[in-house]
């Protein structure tokens, strides 16, 4: 069984790219790589169109199946293999695109979608927007990245952090609070701004952009691109020192996944410097961090924020709260398979007309979501007081927070619908893989026990309905 | 000049994914603070011309003017430059165009070829040709390089203020009327201001609509002005009338001695009185004045200033003039009512009362940083707020801009609405004595209602033009024609016959609370296929350039649909303004926060029920049974006269979803549900008399300018995000 893999961004590029438009598709496949090689023998292509018929024939000739897994958007996959080619995709729409533009056939996506016969996504809604497209009966599969053995839960969460030291060698780390921002300010922004931030890159990058945070309070930390505009950060960031503006207890950590600094921070910074005074902490984190400062970054957080309009599937989110971090999210697209009130403080939102982002001409044809800010503002005080002074409230949210997603995207869940879509496109089952020694110690002690402890099922079991 | 429009389509293709959407500056790897400003939504600017080989001219983002917009430049379809203005021009300085900052200037390839056409396009970042800035340039010889360009352009700008003309065209009725044009500026209305007897009388502005003055060349004819003479002008005796430009000349004929009411041949007298008896004792509601009362012995000396910057055409304090004309007719009916254009009016006029042994309140329409301040009468300053908090931050050079100030002055306040009494009562303490009184609509309106009568086709006229999305083409990416030209609406035909299920809206473009371009999507999302229903949005503006890009966007990325989209722009005389009430089955409002928004009041006065938020000031007379509630959420904001401030308050998020869903049950219940909507538009009619009558606003100032106040609300805030914020 030989398993292809390509996206548009590979290893050597993603950190100049970090941040870039298909950014995240380069994450997807990193995550996805693990379940490939455990299904057969996986092998990363750089150009399909000159590598992979090339591929596909010698296995045919020696009578081993091989697909094509490509992590694009539709209208960005090799058409025209022999090789039988799997679209794998974020969407967060209601419609997907089905009408094309500026001469491209594939930006209709009903056009790639039938020529590859099958596709791959990563959440419910995503499959209902496809299928209103494609009929009831395109196969189309919901498969999470599988985030969650990689940050489960290793050890209690804290919701209230006394002197914590987190280290966030190699990015570039702003502390705000009581600092003049005036820079950014927009009169003085493209001047001043653009000079300080040179300097401070500068200087950070001659010593080596070491640094460690003191945290102290209640942590609640965001992961996003300021350039995408679905991600509505300005209300994250407007809820939070509306909630804590004189409150040094309470503290926000941006970690912007940008690589330039300016379309990262500029931003960011502008917007802080137009809310006011404030002695809440907010911290701005800009830069790659290395997997361990990742995942200490999520040990040290106490909750995870999303104000999203739209999400595929939010790795971030998914990463946090698989580490037992309680979520602060809206429940729209995929946020609806795994944040409920027993691990987060929904946001109640509202659907709004939108168009597709990649579409120029600006059409409204889908719809995504506006939260409502006083129930931001509301989640922030409760999550707050349930931090400091209930601990018991916390560590059942917590725990709930990563059974829900050990059952939203757990390598067992991947691997099975993984097979079902090698199965369907080759007409063979791949040797599935038996839970492994990681995946049985996911179901751990703490998980055990909480499951004892909720008299229902938290989210548990959600049929895999996809096929 | 030959005219093109724009293709959007042609622009260069935009990356995946959203970077578009962020407002923010667009990705660069190694940004040049000159490229990375971002997308601006709302410029406006001017291709001035060509000297040496430099385009010149200049261009603003009225909403954010501190930030710099970027023109590009087009030779033949193709980008050939980008440039920022900001150049320093004197000129724009001096005719109160911000800073001045705004000035932009290219230089063009030296190589251009001689006699050949080229099609040159200027047009702002945001995709809104330049005025002026599509032209076909052909050159007699080759271009050459300017020596000073910067100082040359400049220079050649910065024109003295130019010479005002207009004219004084006499007496109808009691108004005197006439015009007047800065030639300069010829879209900056002039302030004129007029003295009886050399005491300053008032001040008016010259932006009446005059087809006369159109006909003649004059631009586009809105530069007539009309003032209103005191009732109280002596008969019989000569009045010495001086009209003049504010602080400065006479207009031609402006200097004159009017004698009003001349005295009459005692016949003549006689059939005089005894025809206005006989009208009065056949009307039933004059039927009081058979039986005379004594005269009021309370006066009221009112106060609106016009603001005067001619830069503050169309903005909110302008709506003031309105709520003052309103009051006055009730305040008419609880004593004497006198204008006061400055604070010396005002005391001699209380002198003279005085002396009579009577008093007077001085009511100034105005926010309380503008009151009159130097003024010996007790002041009532009459307020329109639409926020839950008001400014109370000052500076050494205006301390006045802490309203707490003016109103401890004062000593008390009237608000428009509950919600903004409350904000007052929230800085002020909760004794502080304010009311919440709205302006009085319903009894002009109100006729307009018909019991249980559905809405009628009509036919409306405007002095303007009429713009209709029948007949005209929409697709996504279709290039947008340009806007007419003031000059040309006399070319478009202004009469729109309007039919089917008629949602009006009533507003200013340039005011950015009214959320209009949303309120335009949601009623085309929300009844997109039916041909039959129609949205009225009567613009409040003088240049449609203003919202002609936004409607066009807004409809071309929401074809196909079939329903109606009519844009009104211009003057609707009062016939016309009723016949549109007469054709409209709802009163549409979608803004984030109103003061007490008086097309709403008016058109419910008249039975029409509304589809509205139930926020600010829409609290006190939007109601279920009333009107459609939208859905809203409260968010911050910071003050409109604060630049890139703070938020120092909050405004309201409508729910998208909820508007379109209102659209399209309006248009069910208006087509299918007679009896519900005649319930509904009773409903409207009769919420209005209750709450914005006159006999009721007029029980309500007498009660409150006697003191008579029950205090309504114990100061809390009327804001849920504040209560939140003072919980943390």
């Amino acid at each position: 069984m030989i398993l292809l893999d390509h996206a548009a961004f590979d290893e050597q590029s993603i950190n100049a790219n970090l941040g870039a438009p298909e950014y995240s598709y380069w994450f997807v496949r990193k995550a996805f790589r693990p379940m490939l090689d455990r299904l057969g023998t996986r092998q990363a292509v750089a150009d399909p169109y000159a590598e992979a018929d090339a591929i596909y024939r010698a296995a045919r000739d020696r009578g081993e199946p091989c697909v094509l897994f490509s992590f694009n958007p539709p209208q960005y996959v090799p058409l025209g293999l022999e090789c039988p080619t799997v679209p794998v995709f974020a969407w967060e729409y209601d419609t997907i695109p089905t009408e094309s533009w500026e001469g491209e056939e594939s930006e209709d996506w009903r056009v790639p979608l039938t020529r590859c016969g099958a596709a791959v996504t990563h959440c419910q809604s995503a499959v209902r927007a496809v299928r209103r497209a494609m009929g009831d009966d395109y196969p189309i599969w919901s498969v999470p990245a599988p985030v969650y053995s990689a940050h489960r839960p290793r050890g209690t969460a804290r919701g209230w952090q006394t002197g914590v030291r987190l280290p966030v060698d190699g990015a570039i780390v702003i502390d705000t609070s009581g600092m003049d921002l005036s820079l950014f300010l927009p009169d003085t922004m493209q001047t001043l701004g653009v000079r300080a931030l040179r300097t401070l890159n500068r200087a950070m990058s001659e010593q080596g952009k070491r640094a460690a945070l003191q945290l102290n309070g209640v942590v609640y930390t965001a992961v996003f691109n300021p350039d995408d505009g679905r991600k509505n950060w300005g209300d994250l960031v407007d809820g939070f020192v509306w909630a804590f503006r004189d409150n040094p207890d309470a503290m926000l950590i941006l970690k912007i996944t940008q690589s330039d600094i300016f379309a990262g921070l500029l931003p960011v910074l502008s917007h802080l410097a137009r809310v006011g005074r404030y002695r809440c902490r907010i911290i701005v984190v800009q830069g790659m961090l290395s997997q361990d400062a990742y995942a200490a970054m999520a040990e040290a957080t106490s909750y995870a924020v999303n104000t999203s309009r739209g999400e595929g599937q939010c790795l971030p989110l998914m990463e946090f709260m698989s580490a037992g971090r309680p979520a602060i999210a809206p429940t729209h697209t995929a946020m609806a398979e795994y944040v409920n009130p027993d691990n987060a403080f929904p946001l109640p939102s509202r659907s709004r007309l939108a168009d597709w982002p990649h579409d120029p001409r600006e059409a409204r044809r889908c719809h995504d979501y506006d939260i409502e800010f006083p129930s931001l503002v509301g989640a922030y005080q409760q999550s707050f007081r349930i931090a400091r002074d209930d601990p018991g409230r916390y560590r059942s949210m917590s725990e709930a927070a990563s059974i829900a997603l050990e059952n939203y995207c757990s390598d067992d869940i991947t691997l099975r619908r993984l097979a079902d879509v090698i199965e369907r496109m080759t007409g063979h089952r791949p040797h599935q893989p038996q839970p492994s020694v990681q995946t049985a110690a996911a179901l751990s002690h703490a998980t055990a026990l909480a499951r004892s402890l909720f008299k229902r099922p938290v989210s548990l079991g959600r049929k895999d309905t996809s096929q | 000049m030959r005219r093109t429009g724009i293709n959007r389509a042609r622009l260069p293709r935009k990356l995946f994914s959203a970077l578009r959407r962020s407002r923010e500056p667009t990705k660069t790897p190694d940004p040049d603070p000159a490229e990375a400003v971002g997308p601006i939504r709302s410029s406006v600017g001017v291709c001035d011309g060509i000297t040496g080989d430099r385009l010149y001219g200049w261009a603003r983002d009225v909403e954010q003017p501190d930030q710099a917009v970027v023109v590009e430049i087009f030779l033949d379809d193709e980008l050939v430059g980008k440039e920022i203005a900001s150049r320093s021009r004197p000129d724009l300085a001096a005719a109160g165009v911000g800073n001045g900052r705004y000035g932009w200037q290219f230089a063009l390839p030296l190589d251009l070829p001689v006699g050949v056409p080229i099609e040159i396009l200027v047009r702002s970042d945001d995709g809104r040709p330049l005025d002026a800035g599509a032209f076909t340039l052909v050159l007699d010889e080759p271009l050459t390089p300017s020596a000073e360009p910067d100082e040359e352009v400049a220079r050649e700008d910065a024109a003295p203020i130019s010479p005002i003309r207009g004219h004084c065209d006499g007496l109808r009725g009691d108004d005197l009327y006439g015009w007047a044009q800065d030639t300069e500026h010829p879209d900056v209305p002039v302030v004129i201001e007029v003295s009886l007897n050399g005491e300053l009388a008032g001040e008016t502005i010259a932006s009446l609509t005059r087809p006369d003055l159109r006909a003649a060349g004059l631009k586009h004819g809105r530069y007539g002005w009309r003032f209103a003479l005191p009732r109280a002008l002596p008969a019989g005796v000569p009045v010495d009338v001086e009209v003049r430009i504010k602080g400065g000349a006479p207009l031609a004929d402006g200097i004159f001695s009017l004698d009003f009411d001349p005295p009459l041949a005692p016949e003549d007298q006689r059939r005089c009185d005894a025809f206005v008896r006989a009208a009065q004792s056949l009307g039933g509601e004059a039927a009081g004045t058979d039986d005379p009362s004594p005269a009021p012995a309370a006066h009221f000396i009112l106060h609106a200033p016009v603001p005067l910057q001619a830069a503050n055409f169309g903005r909110p304090e302008y709506s003031y003039a309105f709520v003052r004309q309103a009051f006055a007719r009730v305040l008419a009916k609880l004593g004497t009512v006198h204008d006061a254009p400055d604070a010396a009016t005002a005391d001699r006029l209380l002198s003279e009362i005085e002396a009579r042994g009577e008093s007077a309140a001085l009511l100034c329409f105005a926010p309380p940083h503008r009151v009159l301040a130097a003024t010996r009468c007790p002041v009532v300053p009459v307020v329109a707020w639409e926020f839950p908090t008001i400014p109370v931050a000052s500076s050494a050079d205006d301390p006045r801009a802490d309203w707490r100030l003016g109103l401890r002055q004062c000593g008390r306040a009237i608000a428009l609405s509950q919600f903004a009494a409350d904000a007052i009562r929230g800085a002020m303490g909760a004794a502080f004595p304010v009311a919440a009184i709205p302006t009085p609509s319903w009894d002009r309106f109100s006729p307009l209602y018909r019991p249980g009568g559905a809405p009628t086709p009509q036919t409306v006229r405007i002095d303007g033009f009429v713009y209709d999305s029948r007949g005209r083409d929409y697709a996504a990416a279709a290039p947008i024609p340009f806007p007419p030209e003031p000059t040309e609406f006399g070319a478009f035909e202004g009469v729109v016959a309007l039919d089917g299920i008629v949602f009006t809206s009533i507003f200013s473009p340039h005011d950015n609370r009214k959320n209009w371009k949303e309120l335009l999507i949601a009623f085309v999302d929300g009844l997109r296929d039916r041909a039959d229903a129609t949205i009225v949005l009567k613009m409040i503006a003088t240049d449609p350039a203003i919202w002609w890009w936004r409607v066009h966007d807004a409809l071309n990325g929401m074809a196909p649909f079939a329903c109606r989209v009519v844009v009104l722009h211009g003057f609707l005389a009062d016939a016309d303004f009723e016949a549109l009430i007469a054709a409209t089955h709802w009163i549409v409002n979608a803004s984030s926060a109103e003061g007490l928004c008086m097309p709403l009041i008016e058109y419910m006065s008249a039975g029409k029920p509304a589809i509205s938020p139930r926020h600010t000031a829409m609290v006190d007379y939007v109601t279920p049974a009333n009107a459609l509630v939208v859905d809203s959420t409260e968010e911050p904001c910071g003050f409109p006269h604060e630049e890139g401030g703070e938020w120092s308050t909050t405004r309201h998020r409508i729910a998208f979803d909820a508007l379109a869903g209102a659209f399209a049950n309006g248009y069910r219940i208006a087509r299918d549900l007679p009896d519900d909507y005649a319930r509904r538009a009773a409903a409207a009619h009769d919420t209005m008399r209750e709450f914005c009558s006159e006999a009721v606003v007029a029980a309500q100032l007498d009660s409150f300018l006697g003191l008579n106040l029950s205090a309504q609300n114990a100061g809390e805030s009327p804001s849920q995000l504040m209560k939140m914020l003072a919980a943390s």
